[in-house]
């Protein structure tokens, strides 16, 4: 089930906040966590309803793994040890085993016979959630949960279990207990699911159209200008597909009384690749940032080390991306790159205008995404030879044309809704109490009328005439 | 006054998601959509197994989408955003640029392949061959009648930066007709017919995927003229003169207008023939006595009608039997431009049988064929389908 689905938001949704709401009115804490407990699980349920299982040994297994952490001191490294252990062994046999065998079978012609393994949904993120918990209780930074359905209730969180934000412990501990929903937290709640919402149905949606089509087409009829543009539709898709859904999850925690962290600011406005990863899936930099890349001593080494612990960092982002070459590969790119701008043009790189350095930005985060969107290293190698000129297609064609001529609106509305215009018109027309009450308004006007525009671009997804408007 | 605002904004949507599901859970389950043309999803129970198999959920979002309320509605108010505020040429994959236009689909764009038509209409000539041979065998005339879809006939109307798979087709029409030819079997190409015919619009249908009484009129004329021209059989000439273009005054649902959910406003209808002189006969229709009738009556007259008024639609097997023995047996078989020429047909024929063999399957051509030993047996193909062996290309 996704957020964007008419049975989520008309179905689950409203069922979930009278069930919630019951417990609420009535102040018992207790009964409302066991609620979203309840419906957390069955929001998973619903999605992959076998993996349920896989979902309760994992928090099983931090549950515990915090336990012992926290509680022994002679033998917390080995129970840390352990607990990650079994979590990434879970994650590797769901998500990388048939990665594995595959190349294992690839070079030395074993391991072919494996059964092809399903990925559970949402697998990457409550493994890192739960690698985050046991690692801070045994840092000390938490204290370790007693009560399991409270582990339970922070892993499997229904807003952020599937795609996000990794929230931390820390993030939602006292919420757990002792959160406080109010008129304005739900009003905020509303507002960002809604902007999430159309994020996701009225521009993502559209823009993968267009990259799906323009990707789909036989190579033959591709155009430099067509390349770039499905490129520029596929870097449009997710970013407003992942940060609609981050919104959509943080609207949903709202509405619980819950606060999650932000995971995206602005990304596309960087004038650096190293800018960019410090605006794009924030939590998920923070985390290989705390839990790999300071373990493995951070920036305070050598050169070297430095470098090495750089790489380590960005291949495995990139494999928590996916299982395959073309992310390791995309992990390995913008490793090269944050290695340049740290120790090769990081300084010329400042002093050049920034006009320049946002194209320079842009040009390289959209070559990472015609990696990261290929199917093979082989799709990619194409796309890029297209794109640079190195394919011997023309600059322009009609497909270019068409897909400009019909989704202009959209492609335009994706690329102003990049930039913080919000922010900017907030930060300099409205100050002082009257003008709060403007942004209130503006804020509802604008959320509610999303919201029905995003529904009815939703239904409209579902018209699928017969077949026999054919024949 | 910021919190009047914000309860206001939270009664509004949690008004919305409890009113939308309250409404389409309590109105009676749709059976059928209109402008999709197909039956609505129902919206599913729960139980053990489909909670299990995850197949619940998919069903009730299909279910769920298929029910909503005003969902026509909300479709319609998307097309006008589409057509008016995005000023969108491709609206549900039909482009629709002027009024005065023809709607058109969207092809998705692909090179044609030159060999792999080659080698599709060798393999389909050969079974045309076998056709042909088997009808000489039992005493007839094979005819392959080739007729241009909607689109094709109108490519030339896309927008210039719009695929309108021209290639594609004028490779395949060439390739198809020479090797035809070349084997020695009697064809039409009404493509050309047409062009001979000066190419009127009003051949074809702006709303919908098919030719126009007159089209399909066109077509039977040159079919009865190349029959009696080239063979000993005499089936009575067809001639404009013997009947008149009645118009449907009912509000006509064309394939294309149909999927644009009201929003565009048509002012084309449904023609029928008026035979100055009936000619009596006798309909039957899977072996089921029927009303001897060419096309559907509507009492009332603001009721929305579609291609399927020309003989109730697509059928099996239609037999109609005008008893003259004097005249030859027909049999054709086509996709659904078979229906408004069975419409014209049946006059100059002794016997009729019509057959659709995406629905037939009680005998093969060949079976069918050997029985009946009609005298013309009548193939009708429409250019995106020439080269498709199944349904009524698959012939053995």
């Amino acid at each position: 089930m996704v957020f964007s689905s008419l049975s989520f938001i008309f179905v689950f949704l409203p069922a979930a906040l009278v069930f919630y709401y019951i417990f609420g009115a009535l102040r018992l804490r207790k009964l409302s966590n066991a609620a979203l407990l309840a419906l957390s699980l069955i929001f998973y349920a619903c999605s992959t309803p076998k993996y349920i299982v896989l979902l309760l040994i994992s928090i099983f297994i931090n549950h515990i793994s915090g336990l012992l952490c926290g509680a022994q001191k002679t033998h917390k490294k080995l129970f840390l040890f352990i607990g990650i252990a079994l979590d990434l062994g879970l994650l590797f046999y769901f998500k990388y085993a048939n990665f594995f065998f595959d190349n294992l079978s690839l070079i030395f012609g074993i391991g072919s016979g494996i059964a092809q393994i399903a990925l559970p949904i949402g697998i990457s993120f409550f493994t890192f959630q739960g690698i985050s918990y046991v690692a801070d209780v045994y840092r000390g930074v938490v204290k370790p949960q007693k009560n399991i359905l409270n582990t339970a209730l922070y892993i499997s969180l229904f807003p952020q279990l599937i795609a996000g934000p990794i929230v931390r412990y820390s993030d939602i501990e006292t919420g757990i207990s002792d959160r406080q929903e109010s008129l304005s937290l739900v009003f905020d709640g509303i507002i960002r699911f809604c902007t999430g919402l159309g994020k996701k149905v009225i521009i993502a949606d559209c823009a993968g159209l267009v990259a799906d089509r323009i990707f789909g087409l036989d190579k033959s009829l591709l155009s430099v200008s067509l390349a770039w543009l499905g490129v520029g539709a596929y870097t449009l898709q997710i970013y407003f597909d992942f940060s609609g859904y981050s919104d959509m999850a943080i609207g949903l925690g709202k509405l619980f009384g819950f606060h999650f962290p932000e995971n995206f600011n602005y990304p596309y406005i960087s004038k650096s690749i190293s800018e960019f990863w410090r605006r794009w899936h924030m939590t998920l930099s923070a985390w290989f940032r705390d839990y790999v890349y300071i373990p493995l001593g951070g920036n305070r080494c050598s050169v070297k080390r430095h470098i090495f612990n750089m790489a380590v960092v960005w291949l495995l982002t990139g494999l928590w991306h996916g299982a395959s070459w073309s992310f390791v590969v995309w992990g390995g790119y913008f490793a090269l790159i944050l290695i340049c701008e740290k120790y090769v043009y990081g300084g010329l790189l400042e002093k050049l205008p920034s006009v320049i350095r946002h194209i320079y930005a842009l040009i390289l985060i959209m070559v990472g995404w015609s990696i990261f969107c290929g199917d093979s290293l082989r799709f990619t190698s194409e796309l890029l030879k297209t794109m640079f000129f190195m394919a011997d297609k023309p600059l322009i064609n009609s497909e270019t044309l068409y897909y400009i001529t019909e989704y202009k609106a959209e492609l335009i509305l994706g690329v102003v809704c990049c930039l913080p215009l919000t922010e900017i018109l907030e930060r300099k027309f409205m100050k002082g109490r009257r003008a709060n009450t403007l942004i209130t308004l503006g804020k509802a006007v604008f959320g509610l009328s999303v919201f029905a525009l995003s529904v009815c671009f939703i239904l409209s997804s579902s018209f699928s005439p017969f077949i026999y408007f054919r024949f | 006054m910021k919190k009047i605002i914000e309860i206001l904004t939270i009664i509004c949507f949690v008004a919305a998601l409890a009113a939308v599901p309250i409404k389409t859970f309590s109105q009676p389950a749709a059976e059928r959509l209109f402008y999709e043309n197909r039956r609505a999803q129902p919206i599913p129970q729960p139980n053990v197994r489909n909670l299990l198999d995850g197949s619940f959920q998919s069903s009730l979002e299909k279910g769920f989408s298929d029910n909503f309320v005003f969902r026509d509605s909300i479709l319609a108010f998307h097309t006008y955003i589409d057509k008016y505020i995005l000023r969108k040429k491709v609206i549900n994959d039909v482009i629709w640029t002027e009024d005065e236009s023809p709607l058109l689909p969207r092809i998705s764009s692909a090179p044609a392949d030159i060999e792999e038509i080659k080698s599709k209409a060798e393999r389909m000539s050969a079974r045309m061959s076998r056709i042909r041979d088997i009808t000489a065998e039992n005493g007839g005339e094979f005819y392959f009648v080739g007729i241009p879809e909607q689109y094709s006939y109108f490519r030339s109307k896309y927008p210039d930066y719009v695929f309108n798979n021209d290639d594609f087709l004028s490779q395949q029409e060439d390739i198809l007709f020479r090797i035809l030819s070349e084997k020695g079997i009697n064809y039409i190409d009404m493509n050309e017919e047409f062009d001979k015919a000066g190419r009127a619009d009003s051949f074809y249908s702006f709303v919908d995927h098919h030719f126009t009484l007159k089209g399909a009129y066109e077509t039977c004329k040159c079919l009865t003229e190349k029959i009696l021209s080239e063979t000993d059989k005499t089936p009575a000439p067809l001639s404009e003169t013997d009947f008149e273009y009645k118009e449907v005054p009912n509000p006509y649902y064309g394939s294309r207008n149909r999927k644009l959910m009201g929003v565009y406003e048509s002012k084309e209808h449904l023609f029928v023939p008026e035979f100055k002189e009936r000619v009596p006969f006798l309909r039957t229709d899977n072996n089921e006595v029927r009303d001897s009738v060419i096309y559907n009556y509507f009492m009332d007259e603001t009721a929305p009608i579609t291609y399927e008024t020309y003989m109730g639609g697509d059928i099996a097997e239609t037999k109609i039997e005008t008893h003259r023995e004097e005249l030859p047996d027909l049999l054709m078989f086509g996709d659904s431009f078979t229906n408004p020429m069975e419409m014209l047909l049946y006059t100059s024929f002794d016997e009729s049988h019509f057959l659709d063999f995406r629905y037939y399957d009680e005998k093969s051509l060949s079976e069918y064929i050997k029985e009946y030993k009609p005298d013309i047996v009548v193939m009708v193909r429409d250019d995106t389908r020439y080269l498709d062996f199944t349904g009524n290309g698959k012939l053995l």
